[in-house]
């Protein structure tokens, strides 16, 4: 009896040491960089505290204003919104239409390289020259190229007027993110095995776009997930871009999302238990739409 | 149909214009000298001359036009005291002056004129030296104009600099850590003697004046600096002997070359040197002596801060013996246009023979030993007698100052013909009208061609001079480029304005690089012709060591500290201060606490740089991080004004009003200059620097348009409808949402106080901008946008060099940008107070504000009546000059120091015009109060003024709802501080 503990022991216990050993660096700073934040935003979210000054417990009121109160932060949930469901499925279904046709083309680090290269480059830097693109000057890149054809008579306030805002930041930021989800999709595209193909082509598919849904999408499924995971945490994080190129706080609001929300409080308030409460939300959100798209892309075999 | 038609007609017009030979200017010199001035094209229609004033060279051609020759054996001396007439404060006559005997004539102020006589024997050329005493100033060069028999002969005349003489004080003193700290600079004052030579280097030769036979007269007008005057001498033009000639006398005097001899001087050993700008540095290339190891040592000497014409240093050697020896420096000049850069060679004070005028260093990523030498790189032989010699080297334009001048010109034309255009075509050319401006400019091809060919002479000269092409001609080909575009399709030249803007802008950095002559130098040495020179070559491999170790000793430094870096002992004080600023004006600010408040105050200090966007509201605050993890600084400077009250309101400043002599030290200030920083009955910081809006405009411009300058906002309408009917525009900042802590209702400001509103109710507890003044105040402002048009969006500093906005108001960086960054721009602009209200009495309601940035303390100070001591010292009087002279005096007009001392800013190098519509503005100096949830009043006014002005809604309503936010936010704020019950 004894022995056959101690022999299970020796067999699965200390296997299970060493793994937890080697675990041990990666879980020791995920524990102090990302639960401890978390638990402590969620402990702030209940106080009301300044920075300054020590926290001061005051239960829910927070969660009580921001759900009841914050008009402002409903214009950042319908921007953010906004954002994610325009940005989200055409930046996904485009990085993903455009890796598959990159996949098949001659010399395709070189496009990988253009491609990517937004995606490296700092949001500071990427807006600077969208702003200049995009300048309601009449010598802006865009306005002056409208008012030289005889579209214009007057140049269009891209990054003041309400209703230009939204759209200007979800096409730069798309510009900006496209690299990335078309990066890890180029290299699910590669990990389908060529045999695949060439046994549905002796099964007889008619054209590549069956191939497409048949063969390469469900092979792809991880990659699928991971796109869909960043493309979500990313529109929910967005915040650079929309602060780089149209100014903090947007005109209006019109650029308003939950982390410029978020980042009012924070920074410009000094109301950091507001801020951990939005934080939380936040938190809670993208998290159950991570659970989501996994439930959708798992693989249930 | 049309547009073929013009452009074959214009085409035809080119052909005929280039058979006849007319295009302006005639031929070109290739190679040599080129042409002193093509004539600028004289047409009928607008005069063009009055832009084009005439040069020295221009003066110099007519001179050998006229047969003008200079003069032989003339000396006459003029004793500084025996005027004829003046008109000056502060005059007055010595008969004894620092050991200078007979009439010395002191001029203790920078304002008036002097004017002296003197027979001329007979009619010709002469040059003029002056014996001077620069007296205790400013410590800048003195200034004066000089006018001969009652006017200026040449725009050159209007700037002769009369330099002073500096020094380190002593040698360089190491800090706790063992690096080098720069040594303090000190004047030494003297009598030098001066022919005078033009300020900007651009002539190799001084300065040659033509005077009839007979009575002359010759006038000093000063700019700049208090000098005293020991004499006026009118001489023979000096005749350099060449190398050859002067080779001669000396082998026939019997003097020989030595053999073995070497006397090496380290550069940084100087022994003068003109300004205090130029300064030992620090290089870390291997092959330098001493070696600077890891850490700092001042171990060469001038590099890019020794690049202006003028700037001089000299060093002393001593010679071991008689006879004829080399010379040698160890220098670098990797500056990134590849030319070489120009020295002139005195030694004693005498340039030696006519080379030595100007002597080149090449372009050369590493260090290199020069031997002084010809062309083909035979070494020149120097004559020195045995004992200490005194070699000094000073930068000229020199053989470049021709390219300069006519590169300036060519801006000056380009600038003249963007306006013309714009004249025809207004600033918005309609793109389905045919303008045919080539019609209705005459030539306006040919002189485009013209332009082009002189660019490509200049780009024949500079290879001539440099010995192979120099990598900076391509800018000069990308201009060409863009002239031929022009030309080749006239019609499309209205659209192009844009390009023929940016090609002035990139000739004009490219002339203002021109005359930089940057220069790094490691040792001098002066050796016998048999005795081989050190030239250690580069070598990767130590190079890559150096790298590699310097990396290593890069965890264990902080960087972030300035200077030495005290701990506490016992019974000391010490306090730490954080900088928002860059590293020099850390170490300045170090310099001078180590100089000047600790020893006064026994008081040690720490300085710390912060990156200035981390010490601003609305960023992931430094000082707001480090006081949770208590680690405060004392002191902090350069903050955001915003800062101060949110952090009063959080107790995490402290009130000053509690210090003893509190009154009397904000009285420094403007009194409105205060208000960002008070809160309830407490002043929680103190201004450092000041900002201003001024009306920037044209002076030609506004004077061929016959505009006056406008003084009240209802000559501003007048203006701007006047300025839209030419097509140009006025320009008046639009508000837009920057990144965090814009100013975004900084252009509501002046309108609503000279309304007579306020932006808050007395008890700072209501936004004031719902009453009837503020009303009307924000439906002027947005009118301006609306009903008179001023673009939403605009870049005012191109515009304005272009002509298309002769006019607008804008701040301070305005301001030195123009100063700095627009040469071809000199002497056309200028700034004038904001435009106002007029009063019953007569005067002008300027009232605006303009926020700097602030100092103060903060709550975790053990020390505050020392933290308080460090205040009053920084924000004095003679604090504020010595710092902002010394940090322009270190990195130039761009970094002119906005100080809030009102007395100190008078007494800062800034122009007197400029002053005074500076101080003129500051007198209705007021500002906004920063309170409770203060910070929704930009934001909200921004949206009220998007919302009138984009979208179209009413003013009334617009504002409404702004004051209802507003309001909103500042009694949630006043709940959440206690001020009001919720």
């Amino acid at each position: 009896m004894m022995d056959q503990f101690q022999e299970r022991w020796r067999s699965e216990g200390r296997w299970q040491l060493i793994g937890y050993a080697f675990m041990a660096p990666y879980l020791l700073l995920f524990l102090i960089f990302v639960v401890g934040p978390v638990v402590s935003a969620i402990y702030l979210s209940f106080t009301y505290f300044n920075i300054l000054e020590a926290p001061r417990w005051i239960g829910w009121t927070n969660y009580r204003s921001l759900l009841v109160d914050d008009e402002i932060f409903l214009i950042a949930i319908g921007n953010t919104l906004t954002f994610a469901i325009v940005s989200g499925p055409v930046g996904f279904i485009a990085s993903f239409l455009l890796a598959w046709l990159l996949n098949r083309m001659r010399h395709r680090s070189l496009y990988v390289l253009a491609y990517y290269t937004p995606s490296i480059v700092s949001a500071i830097a990427a807006a600077f020259v969208w702003r200049i693109f995009l300048s309601g000057d009449r010598y802006g890149t865009l306005n002056n190229a409208l008012i030289n054809i005889g579209i214009l008579d007057e140049p269009i306030q891209f990054l003041a007027e309400q209703s230009y805002i939204m759209p200007a930041i979800i096409l730069v930021s798309l510009w900006m993110s496209l690299g990335t989800g078309f990066l890890v999709f180029l290299a699910g595209l590669q990990t389908v095995p060529k045999e695949l193909y060439e046994a549905g082509k002796v099964d007889g598919v008619p054209n590549a776009w069956v191939e497409l849904v048949k063969i390469t999408l469900p092979i792809m499924r991880p990659q699928l997930l991971f796109g869909t995971v960043i493309s979500i945490v990313n529109s929910f994080a967005v915040f650079q871009v929309a602060v780089a190129l149209v100014g903090f706080p947007s005109p209006l609001y019109a650029g308003h999302v939950i982390i410029t929300h978020l980042y009012d409080y924070a920074f410009v308030r000094f109301e950091m238990g507001y801020a951990s409460a939005i934080a939380v939300l936040l938190f809670a959100f993208t998290f159950m739409l991570g659970r989501v798209s996994l439930r959708v892309f798992a693989s249930d075999d | 149909m049309k547009r073929s038609d013009v452009f074959r007609q214009a085409r035809l017009v080119l052909i005929l214009a280039l058979l006849l030979g007319a295009v302006p200017g005639g031929a070109r010199a290739t190679g040599g000298e080129p042409a002193a001035r093509p004539a600028a094209p004289q047409q009928e229609g607008i005069g063009v001359q009055y832009f084009l004033e005439t040069t020295y060279a221009d003066v110099l051609e007519s001179y050998r036009a006229a047969g003008h020759q200079p003069v032989a054996g003339v000396d006459i001396m003029i004793p500084g005291g025996q005027y004829v007439a003046a008109d000056a404060p502060g005059l007055s006559v010595a008969e004894e002056f620092e050991g200078e005997a007979g009439s010395v004539l002191l001029w203790e102020s920078e304002a008036g004129w002097v004017e002296w006589e003197f027979e001329a024997p007979s009619s010709g050329l002469y040059e003029i030296a002056i014996e001077y005493y620069a007296l205790e100033g400013k410590r800048s060069a003195v200034w004066r104009e000089v006018h001969v028999n009652g006017e200026r002969p040449f725009v050159e005349a209007k700037q002769f600099l009369f330099p002073r003489n500096w020094n380190d004080q002593r040698e360089p003193r190491q800090d706790n850590r063992g690096w080098d700290v720069r040594p303090p600079q000190h004047e030494i004052y003297g009598w030098q003697a001066r022919r005078l030579q033009d300020a900007n280097g651009m002539y190799l030769d001084p300065i040659r004046f033509y005077f009839r036979a007979g009575p002359n007269r010759i006038r000093l007008i000063a700019h700049r600096e208090p000098v005293a005057i020991a004499s006026l001498r009118v001489l023979s033009p000096i005749e350099l002997p060449t190398y050859e000639e002067r080779l001669a006398q000396w082998r026939a005097q019997g003097h020989e070359e030595v053999s073995d001899a070497f006397v090496q001087v380290q550069a940084e050993h100087t022994y003068a040197k003109s300004e205090p700008t130029i300064r030992r540095e620090v290089n870390y290339d291997t092959t330098v002596e001493p070696s600077a190891g890891t850490g700092f040592k001042l171990n060469t000497f001038g590099g890019y801060r020794w690049r202006q014409a003028g700037q001089s240093a000299s060093w002393q050697i001593s010679v071991p013996q008689d006879g004829l020896y080399n010379i040698s420096l160890r220098a670098w000049q990797a500056f990134a246009d590849g030319r070489p850069s120009l020295r002139t060679l005195r030694i004693d004070g005498e340039i030696p023979f006519a080379e030595m005028r100007e002597f080149q260093v090449g372009y050369d990523r590493h260090w290199q030993t020069v031997t002084l030498g010809d062309a083909e790189g035979t070494p020149y032989l120097f004559h020195l007698t045995a004992g200490e010699h005194i070699l000094t080297l000073e930068a000229t334009v020199g053989s470049f100052g021709p390219t300069v001048r006519a590169v300036e010109e060519v801006l000056l034309e380009l600038s003249e013909i963007s306006r013309r255009i714009v004249m025809i075509t207004g600033a918005r050319p309609d793109p389905f009208v045919i303008y045919e401006v080539d019609q209705k400019i005459p030539n306006l091809l040919g002189w485009l061609m013209d332009i082009s060919d002189r660019l490509e002479a200049q780009k024949l000269y500079l290879t001539e001079v440099a010995g192979q092409r120099p990598n900076n001609v391509a800018t000069l080909e990308i201009v060409q480029d863009q002239l031929h575009d022009l030309v080749r399709e006239p019609d499309t030249i209205p659209f192009r304005l844009e390009d023929l803007g940016r090609s002035q802008g990139q000739l004009g950095d490219w002339a203002v690089r021109l005359k930089e002559q940057w220069l790094e130098l490691d040792w001098l040495a002066v050796s016998a012709p048999d005795t081989a020179v050190p030239n250690r070559p580069y070598s990767v491999v130590s190079a890559f060591i150096s790298s590699v170790s310097q990396f290593l000793v890069s965890f264990s430094q902080d960087y972030n500290s300035v200077g030495s870096v005290y701990t506490a002992e016992e019974d000391e004080v010490l306090l730490t201060v954080w900088v928002g600023r860059g590293l020099e004006w850390a170490l300045i600010l170090r310099d001078m606490i180590d100089d000047d408040f600790t020893p006064r105050t026994g008081i040690k200090v720490n300085v710390r740089v912060m990156p200035a966007e981390q010490m601003n509201v609305g960023g992931l605050n430094a000082v707001l991080l480090a006081m949770t993890a208590g680690e405060a600084p004392d002191v902090a400077m350069a903050l955001n004004p915003n800062l101060p009250i949110e952090f009063a309101i959080r107790n995490g400043v402290i009130d000053l009003t509690q210090f003893e002599d509190f009154e009397e030290v904000i009285a420094r200030f403007r009194p409105g200059a205060l208000i960002p920083y008070q809160y309830r009955e407490g002043t929680f910081a103190l201004p450092e620097t000041q900002d201003f809006n001024m009306l920037f405009y044209r002076t030609d411009i506004l004077s061929e348009l016959d505009l006056p300058v406008p003084e009240t906002w209802e000559e501003i309408y007048t203006a701007v409808i006047e300025l839209q009917q030419f097509g140009l525009n006025f320009f008046y900042e639009a508000p837009a949402p920057s990144a965090v802590g814009g100013l975004t209702d900084a252009g509501l400001m002046p309108l609503l106080f000279q309304e007579g509103g306020e932006w808050y109710s007395q008890d700072g507890m209501r936004s004031a901008l719902n009453t009837p003044e503020g009303l009307a105040a924000f439906k002027t402002w947005t009118e301006l946008f609306i009903s008179y048009r001023l673009p939403l969006q605009a870049d005012f500093f191109t515009r304005f060099r272009m002509g298309q906005m002769p006019m607008g108001v804008s701040n301070y960086w305005t301001y030195v940008r123009f100063k700095t960054a627009a040469p071809e721009l000199r002497g056309r602009w200028a700034m004038a107070p904001m435009p106002g209200t007029p009063l019953d009495d007569g005067r002008i309601d300027r009232t605006n504000g303009g926020r700097g940035q602030a100092i103060a303390m903060f709550r975790d100070t053990e020390h505050p009546q020392e933290s308080w001591e460090f205040m009053k010292w920084w924000t004095d009087e003679d604090t504020q000059i010595r710092y902002g002279s010394e940090v322009e005096a270190l990195l130039g007009v761009e970094a002119r120091w906005n100080t809030a001392n009102v007395a100190a800013l008078q007494r800062l190098p800034w122009d007197a015009h400029d002053i005074e519509a500076i101080l003129e503005q500051w007198y209705w100096f007021k500002e906004t109060p920063v309170v409770l949830g203060g910070y929704f009043t930009p934001r909200h006014i921004y949206n009220a003024w998007n919302k009138t002005v984009l979208q179209g809604e009413h003013p009334r309503d617009a504002l409404e709802e702004a004051v209802r936010e507003i309001n909103k936010e500042m009694r949630k704020k006043q709940e959440e501080f206690g001020l009001i019950e919720p």
